[in-house]
């Protein structure tokens, strides 16, 4: 292990070595008595000089100026124990722009005690003034890789450097942060989007990011440049990141009405008093919440036709939990619904990218759905005239004399069965005696052919 | 062979009697052009469950589109119907065809005598007039179903204004009506009309009365005996089906109008 660099010429040497001699920070008398020993020499006055002079300017980056003698040069380097050479340049323009300006580089690297010193092999622990940072010990994702099982694959769990950076550190409030808001998808994506990311936990993993990127959301910050488009850590946390499988994580299924409620209050206050949000309230796991609807990453504008709500998928996108006969019989649901819509106008011009045309949720309501039986439902007969009047001027009471999921049989809509049936066995009676026409002519025909032949 | 001798034979082979007037073809022509575009943007509503409706909408230019076709169609033929009406109602010629058209009890028996021949009770079919049984039914089964699909159309397309005096079962009917006589529709075309004036022998590959409006003399005598001999004053037998032509008991063209 050696330093390297430009900074081995006996003269410049002799420079810093005086100028720390000088430094005003020291630690202990033990210490400096160590630095002055044998260090004397003609350059020491003009360093004395020069350093007396630093003291007046900036006595508080005294210290980080001493470091900065050796670690200001570019191409300084180290080379550990098996392992590569490793730049330990350390850029002045960019630590006086850190948050951290203001600190002495031995705050964080406590263990460089001497000037000159061996290359550390000790991280620097943030935790010595952050304490959120033993929250991220105590259970978060970002854990250590011990505690959490999960994470304990190939890659290692991000350390706070990952994402705050190190000597470049910035508030999560300065556009040039990592950490600032509209940064926060390309540094989550700096691991999600990664190969080696994907190798670990398997393809789907890194789909997240690409999804996000084309969703409402992610078009929204990069596109729109609303700083107030969500970004990843406004679902998942940010130092307490969570798989969604744990119960306390935001994005975990029963506080996910909570998390898009950050953002979403009017949506949520009517999503709570509806089937679904009273459900789920009360711990009904079947329940949908606000993404088995518009989707996780791949949220989209209901307007987008690649959202899951855009007009021509919401009878699928419904159907996915009404048409599951288990979930019908558990909650009991009415069963045929999505075939009865699709058999009507609606559901084939729907089917056939009308936009324009009834939904489920035009008529049933999105976020405030409730059953018809509840007087505030809009479907509820007393309300069918005015849903109706929504699309359909005038509407009156004869809208909600009749069936709209029309199920003709022997038991129900009687009267368009009984057409229907007519109408089967009239096609069907006419159909058969034009085919038998035709087979007796042709017959016939032939006969004729036949007679004529033989010279009848 | 002299002149006179040349120009007979060549108008005794060649005689033709006039069937369909250039109005009556027009309307045939306008009929087969709205029945096709109905039919096409019609069908996908019908069947809606696979995947041919979708590749059809999606050719035509989307569902808006597609709807707009079709009421396109529907004017078309709406049109087509006041035009025919006028038409019988006014013109001397169409009121007399009409007239011929409608049902008599001389129909039944002419299918019953179709019938005979037909199970071998008898070697000689039926002798047609101006119009036969197989060309009222297709008249009729076209008129009656373009007042049916015309109504029940209407019905879905003014629904609103249809509500605010009818409860629903009534545009639920209308659904019904107008997919099944579409079906109807579609058959009486393609099974009845296609091989009476197509596929039946003595007129296969295509009798061209809806073209030129003109019968030829043999098929005159072999589908329209009775006309012809009214026409002519021909001696009656002299025309006997199965003897002159191999032809049956249908006549050569479908309905003569709309």
């Amino acid at each position: 292990m050696a330093l390297s660099g430009d900074i081995h010429g006996s003269s410049r040497e002799g420079a810093w070595r005086a100028r720390l001699t000088l430094s005003p920070h020291k630690r202990t008398p033990t210490r400096n008595q160590q630095r002055r020993a044998g260090r004397v020499g003609v350059l020491n006055l003009v360093a004395l000089a020069a350093g007396q002079l630093l003291l007046l300017v900036a006595s508080a980056r005294a210290e980080t100026r001493e470091c900065l003698m050796c670690h200001s040069a570019p191409t300084i380097s180290r080379t550990s124990a098996g392992s590569a050479q490793e730049s330990v340049h350390v850029d002045e323009s960019v630590l006086a722009a850190s948050v951290h300006a203001k600190q002495q580089c031995t705050d964080c690297h406590t263990d460089i005690e001497t000037v000159p010193h061996e290359p550390t092999e000790q991280q620097v622990r943030c935790d010595r003034c952050h304490d959120i940072v033993g929250q991220m010990g105590e259970a978060g994702a970002f854990g250590s890789g011990e505690t959490q099982p999960p994470l304990a694959h190939a890659v290692t769990a991000p350390a706070c450097t990952d994402c705050h950076g190190t000597h470049d550190i910035r508030p999560a409030s300065d556009p040039e942060s990592p950490t600032y808001r509209m940064n926060i998808p390309a540094l989550c994506a700096t691991c999600h989007a990664e190969p080696r990311f994907r190798a670990a936990y398997g393809p789907a993993s890194g789909r997240g990011v690409k999804q996000y990127r084309a969703s409402v959301h992610g078009q929204g910050l990069a596109t729109d440049g609303l700083v107030v488009a969500a970004v990843c850590t406004d679902c998942h946390g940010t130092h307490d990141i969570r798989k969604v499988t744990d119960p306390r994580s935001p994005a975990a299924r029963a506080h996910i009405p909570n998390t898009c409620a950050k953002c979403h209050v009017g949506i949520y206050k009517a999503y709570v008093r509806s089937v679904h949000g009273m459900a789920s309230a009360t711990g009904i796991a079947d329940a949908p919440v606000c993404t088995d609807c518009h989707g996780e990453h791949a949220i989209r504008r209901p307007t987008d036709p690649e959202s899951s709500v855009y007009p021509t998928h919401v009878a699928q996108t419904c159907g996915s939990c009404h048409e599951d006969e288990t979930l019908q019989a558990r909650y009991g649901l009415p069963g045929n619904r999505m075939a009865t819509y699709l058999g009507s106008y609606h559901g084939v011009a729907s089917k056939y990218g009308d936009a324009k045309v009834a939904n489920c949720g035009t008529c049933h309501g999105a976020h405030d759905v409730l059953p018809s039986s509840d007087p505030r439902s809009a479907v509820n007969p007393q309300n069918i005239p005015r849903t109706c009047g929504r699309c359909h001027p005038g509407a009156g009471q004869n809208f909600a004399l009749g069936t709209v999921h029309l199920q003709p049989s022997r038991k129900r809509d009687v009267g368009v069965f009984a057409v229907r049936v007519f109408y089967t066995i009239f096609i069907a009676a006419l159909g058969g005696a034009f085919l038998v026409h035709i087979a007796l002519d042709l017959i016939a025909w032939r006969r004729r052919a036949g007679r004529k032949r033989r010279g009848g | 062979m002299t002149r006179d001798a040349a120009e007979e034979a060549a108008t005794t082979a060649g005689r033709q009697f006039d069937r369909l007037t250039p109005s009556q073809r027009g309307q045939h022509l306008v009929l087969l052009v709205a029945c096709v575009v109905l039919v096409i943007t019609g069908l996908p509503v019908l069947f809606h469950g696979g995947s041919m409706g979708e590749a059809t909408v999606k050719l035509l230019g989307g569902a808006s589109v597609r709807a707009s076709l079709h009421r396109g169609g529907a004017i078309v033929l709406m049109g087509l119907c006041t035009w025919h009406l006028l038409y019988v109602m006014l013109s001397r010629r169409a009121h007399d065809d009409f007239l011929r058209v409608l049902p008599r009890a001389q129909d039944l028996r002419e299918v019953c005598q179709a019938m005979r021949m037909y199970v071998g009770l008898a070697t000689q079919g039926p002798r047609f007039g101006h119009f036969s049984y197989v060309e009222k039914l297709q008249y009729w089964a076209v008129g009656l179903g373009c007042g049916m699909m015309i109504l029940s159309g209407l019905a879905m397309w003014l629904h609103d204004q249809v509500m605010l005096t009818l409860p629903k079962i009534w545009l639920d009917v209308a659904w019904i009506v107008h997919g099944r006589g579409a079906v109807f529709g579609f058959l009486a075309i393609i099974v009845w009309h296609l091989y009476n004036v197509h596929l039946r022998p003595g007129v296969f590959p295509m009798s061209t009365v809806w073209l030129t409006g003109k019968i030829s003399e043999q098929q005159m005598r072999a589908d329209h005996a009775l006309e012809y001999e009214a026409i002519t004053g021909a001696a009656p037998g002299n025309t006997a089906t199965g003897t002159t032509a191999p032809t049956g008991p249908q006549a050569s063209e479908g309905g003569g109008a709309p």
